[in-house]
């Protein structure tokens, strides 16, 4: 199904965002209303089904990517292990998240990641670059440093500097989509960690003390939107998995323009407190994002 | 041979030439890597070297390619070195170049230097018998073009490649993707530089001198040639013994005052066919008759003969100190791959591919054309320079500074023409240690700074590599090796410089790593329950 086949049939929660562009809420120019929604959760559904439900509760996507926009969409792409493996992020979710900013008008959408093992076997195998392509997004390669320019991270502690993607130092939008994953180095990998592919040299970041890099980036970029894939969800042997006995069919996902609020709620979501996530108690000690859950307007689905 | 006419039968050489030429350099350059494996067993099935070393050790597709390729030599003579061989191609491509140069000055007859040349095939034979196959290495015609394509061709292609990609990423990014810009090992491309530079020079003086005194395919096929079926001749009667075909012969086989044309020398090329101008020389079945030729020949040459006792004289003065000094060199080379147990002990010699069994065996076998090279998706196959000794030059090693192995990856043993590296399903590969890795605890970040890192356990496929509590919140690294494959990963992302504080030791004689346990998480058939927030 490519994009136009899937809003002409108006599955899901389609025809309701169809109309409501159409209507041309959100022409150039059109100031943003605020958000009615700190942070959507939504669970028990597909994760494309779940998108479509989470990002209708935020306002639609048109909240965040308007007409002319060029978008990076930023998965976890690092391994070369199949879907069901919970490895990277859920390929229909960032087809699914491809289409929604190709119909608010976005100019181009661009999907990538600075993956771990190489690089070809992990857009290919993870599904993702069939699935982006399929929606008409556009997989831009990241294997080599030529593509990644330097940028300064004012206020960094431990990272002042970073070589960053050329794709995502152009875009307009940046969203940021990680799978949530146990992990031998920093416990959990959720959306701060997922950014840590937007760059090029990232032992660096192992050598000087992870948590603060981690933190520090946070404060630097900071994506217009976060949805944490929470569908298959990794419980031991993290960040690469050995086998699918490693996963939990959790059939969850949050979404949240503020990075440490999605990630506290992925934390407590996982069944760990957030003060055992170092990186997190930095940068909400950092004031990057909030970590105050229960003083967050949180909208609860359940498909 | 009637079928065809004699002076299409250069045509029909030079069109199997090329296409045996475009293909096998196609797949040694492919920078897209996407000629699937199972095409390249068939097409190297045909390359004589790599065919025999494979049917020997497998048997296999190379056994149907060696099948037609001896029946095509007792057919029709060294036919090989001029319709399949890409070297043979290659130096008749400078041969080309050279005859523009110079019209006048051309080849004229000169005796096979059989005693030479097959001395060479029988040291070359006894290297590999010894455990080394150095002199395949550097004569096998297959492995050094392909070692010349690999390390000169293929870069300067990536890098039109790469050039037309950022040309056409600066109007559209993402347009084109480029191409990993592949590590140029400085040694390696020197020496098959080296290799393109003499074989070019002796096209250019000589011909195919190379053909008929170092190449080892040549000297085997030239022994089945004398008794081909089909072989060119010189009818005497036609023969006005003008000596152009003496001139224009590349293989200076053809003595043409004596009408005689040396047949183990002949690369069957057909030139003097269509250069004879009174027609006298043909393609002929050796029981054919035709007006005025005599059979069999008057006045056979004595030269070979001569040839032989070269031979007898060239290995009774060269064989005992070639074995005398081959021997030690293996021995202390085995010597020192046992040393494992500190970080240059382990550096001395380098981790050989899953598929290749031990370093002794897969340095005995490998003739270093690099396929494997550049096929393998991560680019951990590098040329070695002298890492395996002299005797292994340009070998392919593990070079986990530049990568690492990929965990489902089989790649390097579906392509290996040659069977050093042999094929393996995937489950297998997977239970293969090739190494084993070595934690230095006090080198590691979590010790030396206090600061959380483990990218080694991060990358590790096996979790051999896992994390257990150090002080306060801190992980450090644990090692178990029964399930460590040596695969690199943790070693390729150790931020710790210049020495790694984890690395891998390569295993001698590779070794079965037992299956990572699984674990079984319980599952939550409807999914998550209440959120906990």
């Amino acid at each position: 199904m490519n994009r136009r086949t899937f809003f002409k049939h108006g599955i899901g929660t389609s025809l309701a965002l169809g109309t409501y562009f159409t209507h041309g809420a959100f022409s150039n120019g059109y100031a943003l209303p605020p958000l009615t929604y700190d942070l959507v959760a939504v669970k028990g559904g597909d994760p494309d089904v779940m998108f479509d439900k989470g990002i209708d509760a935020l306002g639609g996507i048109g909240m965040f990517v308007r007409r002319g926009m060029s978008v990076v969409v930023k998965p976890n792409i690092g391994w070369d292990v199949g879907p069901e493996r919970g490895g990277n992020t859920n390929p229909k979710l960032v087809g699914r998240i491809v289409e929604h900013c190709l119909h608010a008008g976005a100019k181009e959408v661009v999907v990538l990641d600075h993956s771990c093992d190489e690089a070809e076997r992990c857009y290919r195998n993870s599904g993702i670059e069939r699935a982006v392509r399929d929606a008409g997004g556009t997989m831009a390669p990241a294997h080599s440093e030529g593509y990644y320019h330097d940028v300064v991270i004012p206020g960094g502690k431990s990272l002042t500097a970073a070589k960053e993607h050329e794709a995502i130092l152009k875009a307009d939008a940046i969203i940021n989509v990680p799978v949530l994953k146990c992990h031998s180095g920093t416990r959990l990998t959720i959306a701060m960690k997922n950014m840590m592919g937007n760059v090029w040299d990232r032992r660096f970041w192992h050598q000087n003390d992870l948590h603060q890099c981690i933190a520090d980036f946070a404060g630097y970029r900071k994506p217009v939107l976060n949805v944490v894939d929470a569908y298959y969800v990794m419980k031991t042997n993290g960040p690469r998995g050995i086998s699918t006995g490693d996963i939990v069919t959790m059939k969850a996902q949050l979404l949240s323009t503020d990075i440490v609020a999605v990630d506290t709620a992925a934390v407590r979501l996982f069944g760990m407190e957030p003060g055992e996530v170092r990186y997190l108690q930095l940068a909400a000690a950092a004031k990057i994002g909030r970590s105050d859950l229960d003083h967050l307007s949180i909208r609860r689905i359940t498909v | 041979m009637t079928l065809v006419r004699q002076r299409n039968l250069k045509n029909i050489r030079v069109a199997s030439a090329l296409a045996f030429f475009c293909l096998v350099t196609y797949l040694l350059a492919d920078p897209w890597r996407i000629v699937p494996p199972r095409a390249a067993e068939w097409l190297l099935a045909f390359q004589l070297g790599p065919a025999l070393s494979k049917a020997i050790l497998y048997g296999g597709t190379a056994v149907a390619g060696l099948a037609v390729l001896a029946l095509l030599t007792l057919l029709f003579g060294r036919i090989y070195c001029s319709a399949v061989c890409p070297l043979g191609t290659l130096q008749d491509f400078f041969i080309r170049v050279a005859g523009r140069f110079r019209r006048l000055r051309r080849y004229k007859y000169r005796p096979p230097m059989f005693g030479l040349h097959y001395g060479l095939l029988l040291l070359t034979l006894l290297f590999l018998f010894l455990g080394s196959a150095l002199i395949a290495d550097l004569t096998e015609p297959y492995s050094v073009y392909a070692k010349i394509t690999v390390q000169t061709l293929r870069p300067a292609f990536v890098l039109l490649v790469n050039g037309a990609a950022s040309a056409a990423a600066f109007l559209h990014p993402g347009v084109v993707d480029a191409i990993p810009a592949r590590t140029v090992q400085v040694p390696a491309f020197l020496t098959a530089l080296g290799l393109l530079t003499l074989i070019a020079a002796l096209s250019f003086s000589r011909g195919r001198l190379f053909c008929n005194t170092l190449c080892p395919a040549g000297a085997l096929l030239g022994i089945a040639s004398r008794i081909s079926l089909f072989r060119i001749v010189i009818g005497h009667d036609d023969c006005n013994g003008c000596g152009k075909c003496e001139r224009t012969c590349k293989a200076e086989c053809i003595d043409s005052p004596r009408q005689q044309i040396s047949r183990a020398a002949c690369v069957t090329c057909f030139d003097c066919i269509g250069n004879c101008p009174t027609e006298a020389i043909s393609f002929r079945s050796r029981f054919s008759r035709r007006r005025g030729e005599h059979h069999p020949s008057p006045a056979p040459p004595s030269r070979p003969e001569a040839g032989h006792a070269d031979r007898r004289a060239f290995l009774r003065r060269m064989g005992p100190p070639l074995a005398a000094w081959s021997l030690p060199s293996l021995l202390t080379w085995q010597k020192s791959g046992r040393k494992t147990d500190s970080y240059d002990a382990a550096k001395s010699v380098p981790v050989v591919p899953p598929g290749s069994q031990s370093i002794a065996r897969y340095t005995s076998l490998c003739t270093a054309c690099h396929l494997c090279v550049s096929s393998c998706p991560t680019q951990v196959l590098q040329p070695a320079f002298l890492e395996f000794g002299i005797g292994g030059i340009l070998q392919p090693k593990m070079d986990y500074s530049i990568s690492y192995c990929n965990y489902d990856c089989t790649v390097c043993g579906s392509v290996c023409p040659t069977g050093a590296i042999a094929a393996m399903d995937i489950a297998s590969k997977k239970l293969v240690q090739i190494g084993r890795a070595s934690f230095v605890r006090d080198d590691c970040v979590v010790v030396s700074k206090k600061k959380d890192c483990a990218a080694c356990s991060e990358h590790c496929p096996t979790k051999a590599v896992s994390t257990v509590p150090y002080e306060g919140s801190l992980m450090i690294p644990s090692l178990n090796n029964d399930i460590c494959i040596g695969c690199g990963a943790c070693e390729h992302a150790c931020p710790v410089t210049p020495r790694k504080a984890i690395y891998v030791a390569p295993n001698t004689v590779h070794q079965r790593a037992q299956k990572p346990p699984e674990q079984h998480n319980q599952s939550l058939p409807q999914g998550l329950k209440e959120f906990p927030f």
